[in-house]
């Protein structure tokens, strides 16, 4: 009898043990009610946009409208998910894809190219190109866009 | 006895160290210049007393215009890191640049103008033929880190 209830009390200890285990000895805390939500009442100046149909999000940081030569320059920052790719459609002039974090790769007509912090990549005018995020962590990238006018 | 073979250890180690120290010697140019023409190293350059410049990236691209034509222009990536808290660092015209700050706080002041707080991340332009004048004001910040992307019609 006594090992009976000897082997249920270790039975139970050890149950009580796994339990502990799994839940780390805490469980998840109520909701709180929606009133407790408060803004903090400062905004991005300039927010991050989601791209429409893609995994991605993007954000115009920069405008230089009477760059030299001719130019307008645009500076545009893009946030890609990971393991997705987003689709760029040709645009009026060069692009140049520098990488601010993460790993990717740029395709452009039948070039592959990698993504690396020390050597950006530049895609010619005319051209659609993808970005690909292989990596486990967003990608971004700091695109500089030269155009004619 | 034991001293006499102990000094002939030594006498044949030097003969080594000595022989290791004329190659380095003999080598040393050769594998400086191997290192500096190593492709996608990037250059490093003296840009102004208290500032370095270095370039990640230069490539000449087409740019086409509304009317058919294209212009070429060189468009260069890099980095400028500036050090010295409070120190006036005047930065020589280099062509038409955006600059981006990456960490900190400076003030600048670009052809003689109004003095300008810039923050981390701010960008502006600079024209071709300014001068820029770069101060440090972060609290308890020694350098600065500026991001260049240069464009210069070919």
């Amino acid at each position: 009898m006594a090992t009976v209830l000897r082997n249920s009390l270790s039975l139970l200890a050890f149950a009580a043990c796994i339990c502990f285990a799994q839940t780390g000895g805490r469980g998840l805390l109520p909701a709180p009610p929606p009133s407790a939500y408060q803004e903090s009442g400062s905004h991005p100046e300039k927010p991050f946009v989601p791209i429409s149909g893609e995994h991605a999000f993007s954000r115009s940081v920069f405008q230089e409208p009477s760059g030299p030569a001719n130019t307008r320059i645009e500076v545009v920052d893009l946030v890609i998910a990971p393991r997705q790719s987003l689709q760029m459609p040709a645009g009026a002039g060069p692009v140049v894809i520098d990488l601010r974090s993460g790993t990717g790769t740029v395709s452009a007509g039948t070039r592959l190219s990698g993504l690396s912090l020390q050597s950006p990549v530049s895609v010619a005018a005319g051209f659609p190109f993808a970005i690909k995020n292989p990596g486990l962590l967003p990608l971004m990238v700091r695109l500089y866009k030269v155009e004619g006018k | 006895m034991s001293r006499c073979i102990r000094r002939v250890r030594l006498l044949a180690a030097f003969g080594l160290t000595r022989r290791a120290l004329l190659t380095a010697l003999v080598c040393a140019p050769a594998l400086a210049d191997a290192q500096t023409a190593a492709p996608g190293a990037s250059s490093q350059r003296m840009l102004a007393p208290h500032a370095t410049a270095t370039v990640r990236h230069s490539e000449t691209l087409d740019v086409p215009q509304a009317g058919g034509a294209s212009i070429p222009v060189q468009v260069e990536l890099g980095s400028w890191h500036l050090t010295g808290k409070k120190a006036e660092i005047q930065i020589p015209p280099q062509g038409d640049y955006i600059a981006e700050l990456r960490n900190g706080e400076v003030q600048t002041v670009v052809d003689g103008g109004a003095p300008t707080v810039r923050h981390s991340g701010d960008l502006w332009t600079v024209k071709s033929g300014q001068t820029m004048t770069v101060t440090i004001t972060g609290l308890r910040q020694n350098s600065a880190l500026i991001r260049i992307f240069t464009i210069k019609p070919q």
